[in-house]
């Protein structure tokens, strides 16, 4: 199926070239003065008292041409690892380092704990439309070490790709150690990285130590890195769409420069978010229509340019609870990246902006995600799938139902979603009229009673909480 | 915003020609002799035994040719006249011809009645987002003559254009006497039509006496005529995509060519509504994933090729209640739709697919809609938008929020959404924790209680009045 581009190549071609201008004519200020150094040597314009640094059209161009457009996210079990590409599959991953948690049993809002960890790990498993995820921020642990905490409890409890934002450079290379407990050394970590990161260029045009620490560190073991803007629109970014998209075009590549520069080839994804001043409250909004239409912009800008992997903000909502609103904002803000072709939506679980987990809202966001899947397998167009012959052998008045044609295509065809209801009214009232939070309510505690996602070895179960233990 | 494409150029050259090829070599079945004769006329070979028609390919490419590319659908209140055309603004309106109502209160399933119509009708007319109304069928009057009892009541409850599903080519004759009651005279009636009507071929390949005696006398006095298909994958056409795409469009196409012969230039309407049959329970969806792809690629076909006006079937879910899943499957069933161009997308207010109107819907789809002509808005992109002075004022660490460029764009770049709930969980709780559907209800109640269209004159009301007691 066509992809869809809602710009034309004369405003992608004026959003990337105001955010090269950018770079150029301001730059970013970098906070480290190492990196700083590292980017002189390599050709960028530095002024050592003000931290700015500028970059010049054509080493932005080498550094790009120097970023993978192929990005390998290995998991603890093979056939979960992803494959991102140009035209690739669409993946899907949950919010991350959240402090709330929709209670299952109860549907209250509560601090998220280390119990929650492997709950969510355990339905990421078995839901077969989530392709990675994150954890939330248990409250119940160290506060600084929370970020390397989740790790150990999560692996245990799934076999998909993890994601983390580590909290410093440091932090990271204690991640990398506990990976490496599972998959046993470097060559193999950097072949099929089973962790990913993620890190901020902070708003505006801001590089800060710890996140460059970051970058550069990933780059060295080849974990992949999503390079993250977190800009505000009317806050620490232009209020407009137009304004916005190309500030956090330019922010994003300033990042992957830093870490292409020091580990050229390092494996990086682009993920510009998007907030929105709400003039009346001050808050960032996520779910408005507009971060939509910024997450698609922003989608068709990278792959008409480089074409290197993209993560878009996608199931990113402003209401607190899984309501009809939540429905609503999502399904805007993953089916539009989707259709531009996005290698990532991200966002699926989450409430209130990326403060709120539910357990609830992650399983209709497999299902949201399955249609999503579907959209995009498109459908073939031949003298076979169009059935001429059947056309021609049932005629005016006739019926399809048992035709050859209808036998063959049927199983195939169709998705066939887990919680939606279907059929007559009294069929439905007869099994109780449950809505769909019900059914994914329904669905969410079988997956817990019966799922037991593979464990690790005991051996590696002993180190990873032995490394756990060091921290205190 | 560009157009989105579904279907490659060839892809839809092969929907097409095959289309016409159906026509030519199975043909369609027309149960009307006269109709017959006249086809027979215009050079279609005609089989008076078997009721057959086939129709040569440059028949039906001549006489679709002949169907305006503007169609205007009028209101009681000009100021509610839509203009149908290429490229043009995209409406919005419900089901027409549902028999269930859900109370706006107690959320209970009934049948409808006269008095739901009317607040369905006052509803209707007082959401800024939804363009033009629908009937319901009201099981509290004459079943025989309900078709044109509704008018009435719609003509006195709303301003704006509706559409109606007449039973037959007398009962439009009645409706045609009700709406000059309004409209004064035939050649204001013919110019700004203020209802227009929806009739069906009966798949696969069946135009029944009554269908073409409602589409040759709407054509008569310049109603248009919303020529639906209602082919059900794996039942009364193939099971696939691919089959279904390519009978409703023969089908539609075949309508419109008996439409134009009989009277060139008549307004008419392209309106797949095609359906899914579920294997495991013999159920009619209307909207799963392959729906969307369906109705997405009729849009397409029909811009790509003649150009006339598309109603197609988008807001649309097969969920009993507006609960999430009506939510995902309406913005999932619209966007592509959308995003293609079709004129009108449908089914707004409107659960269980056709069956059942549902208030509290209707007010969370008038904010869909609201959403969704934001993103066809699109956004502007020049050094302006972009903000360059801004960012050029805005050093690194600053802020956008009292910038110049901020003033002058906060107001109109966002959508202001009337019933979502934004800002924090304190806020929000504090002032009673409501959910996306009571916000809805909230909003319909005080629409009904302080909006009141405008009446219509004593004498006209009169005169309406006496032409339904003169059915009986």
């Amino acid at each position: 199926m066509n992809r869809f581009s809602p710009l034309s190549e004369q405003e992608v071609q004026k959003l990337h070239s105001a955010s090269l201008s950018i770079l150029h004519t301001r730059g970013l200020q970098i906070e480290s003065k190492k990196v700083r150094k590292m980017l002189e040597e390599a050709g960028a314009k530095v002024n050592h008292e003000t931290m700015m640094v500028r970059f010049s059209p054509n080493l932005v161009d080498e550094a790009m041409k120097k970023t993978p457009q192929r990005v390998v996210f290995g998991a603890r079990n093979p056939k979960y690892d992803l494959v991102l590409e140009p035209g690739g599959n669409t993946y899907n991953r949950t919010t991350a380092g959240t402090e709330g948690y929709i209670d299952l049993e109860t549907g209250k809002y509560r601090h998220a704990q280390l119990c929650d960890v492997k709950e969510w790990a355990i339905l990421v498993d078995a839901l077969e439309n989530i392709s990675y995820y994150g954890a939330p921020n248990p409250s119940d642990v160290p506060p600084d070490i929370r970020d390397i905490h989740t790790m150990p409890m999560a692996l245990k409890n799934s076999e998909k790709h993890f994601f983390l934002q580590p909290y410093s450079g440091e932090h990271l290379e204690l991640m990398v150690e506990l990976a490496l407990a599972i998959v046993g050394n470097k060559e193999e970590l950097k072949k099929r990285p089973i962790f990913n990161v993620l890190t901020s260029v902070t708003s505006p045009l801001q590089l800060l130590e710890y996140a460059s620490d970051i970058l550069i560190t990933a780059g060295k073991y080849g974990i992949p890195v999503e390079v993250n803007s977190m800009a505000i629109a009317g806050g620490t970014a232009p209020i407009t769409i137009a304004g916005f998209t190309m500030l956090s075009h330019a922010e994003v590549l300033a990042g992957i420069i830093v870490a292409e520069i020091a580990n050229p080839g390092a494996p990086v994804v682009y993920r510009p978010l998007s907030m929105i001043m709400d003039m009346s409250t001050g808050i960032g909004l996520m779910g408005a229509v507009e971060n939509a239409m910024i997450a698609a912009a922003q989608a068709q800008l990278m792959r008409e340019t480089y074409g290197i992997p993209t993560n878009l903000f996608g199931q990113g909502v402003d209401t607190f609870i899984t309501d009809g609103q939540s429905m609503i904002e999502r399904t805007f803000n993953t089916l539009l990246p989707a259709l531009v072709g996005a290698n990532i939506v991200s966002g699926s679980g989450g409430l209130e902006h990326v403060y709120t987990l539910d357990p609830v809202q992650l399983v209709i966001d497999d299902e949201i995600m399955g249609m999503t899947k579907r959209i995009l397998r498109g459908f073939e167009i031949n003298d076979d799938t169009m059935g001429l012959d059947a056309l021609a052998r049932v005629g005016p008045g006739g019926n399809f139902l048992s035709d050859d044609h209808t036998l063959k295509y049927f199983k195939t065809e169709y998705y066939r979603p887990r919680i939606f209801n279907r059929g007559t009214r009294e069929i439905w009232q007869s099994k109780g009229g449950k809505d769909l939070n019900e059914n994914a309510r329904e669905r969410a505690k079988a997956i817990l009673r019966e799922h037991k996602p593979t464990p690790l070895a005991e051996d590696v179960v002993k180190e990873l909480d032995s490394i756990i233990k060091r921290l205190g | 915003m560009n157009r989105f494409s579904l279907l490659s150029e060839q892809e839809v050259q092969k929907l097409h020609s095959a289309s016409l090829d159906i026509l030519n070599t199975i043909g369609l079945k027309v149960e009307s002799e006269k109709v017959r004769k006249m086809l027979e006329e215009a050079g279609a070979k005609v089989d008076h035994e078997t009721m057959m028609v086939h129709f040569p390919p440059n028949l039906v490419d001549e006489s679709v040719k002949k169907a305006p590319k503007k169609v205007i659908y009028g209101g009681r209140n000009p100021e509610n006249d839509l203009v149908l055309e290429p490229g043009g603004d995209i409406f919005c309106r419900p089901t027409t011809g549902a028999e269930g109502y859900i109370d706006l209160e107690t959320g209970e399933y009934r049948l409808a009645t006269m008095s739901d119509l009317k607040e369905w009708t006052r509803l209707t007319d007082g959401l800024e987002n939804i363009d033009y109304c629908g009937s319901l069928y009201p099981s509290d009057v004459d079943a025989d003559t309900r078709d044109i009892r509704m008018m009435s009541v719609m003509l006195q409850n709303t301003e704006k254009h509706f559409v109606l599903q007449p039973y037959s080519g007398e009962h439009l004759e009645s409706m045609v006497e009700l709406a000059l009651a309004v409209m004064g005279s035939k050649e204001e009636l013919k110019k700004r039509p203020i209802f227009n009507v929806l009739t069906s071929i009966l798949s696969p390949l069946e135009l029944l006496e009554y269908a073409s005696d409602i589409i040759i006398t709407a054509g008569k006095y310049g109603i248009p005529v919303e020529m639906n298909t209602m082919v059900i994958a794996g039942g009364t056409g193939p099971v696939t995509v691919a089959g279904t795409t390519l009978l409703s469009h023969a089908e539609a196409l075949a309508g419109i060519t008996v439409a134009e012969i009989a009277n060139p230039g008549a307004p008419m309407v392209y309106r797949p509504a095609p359906m899914v049959l579920e294997m495991s329970t013999g159920i009619s969806l209307m909207a799963t994933v392959e729906n969307a792809m369906i109705t997405a690629s009729g849009a397409q076909l029909i811009r790509d090729t003649y150009g006339i006006p598309t109603n197609i079937v988008g807001y649309v879910t097969d969920s009993l209640t507006h609960d999430g899943q009506a939510m995902i499957e309406k913005v999932f069933n619209a966007l592509p739709t959308l995003f293609i161009g079709a004129n009108i997308v449908s089914l707004v207010g409107t659960i269980q697919n056709c069956y059942t109107m549902d208030p509290l819907q209707l007010v969370i789809d008038d904010e869909i809609v609201g959403m969704t002509k934001r993103i066809l808005r699109g956004f502007e992109i020049n050094d302006d938008t972009m903000g360059l002075e801004a960012l050029a004022r805005v050093g690194p660490g600053g802020n956008f929020l009292s910038d110049d460029h901020t003033l002058k764009y906060f107001k109109t770049e966002y959508y202001r959404p009337r019933i979502f709930n934004r800002g924090t969980r304190e806020i929000w709780q504090s002032k009673g924790g409501k959910d996306l559907n009571e916000n809805a209800r909230e909003r319909a109640k005080a629409i009904l209680r302080e909006h009141k269209p405008a009446p219509l004159a004593d004498d006209v009301v009169k005169e309406l009045d006496s032409i339904i007691k003169r059915l009986g």
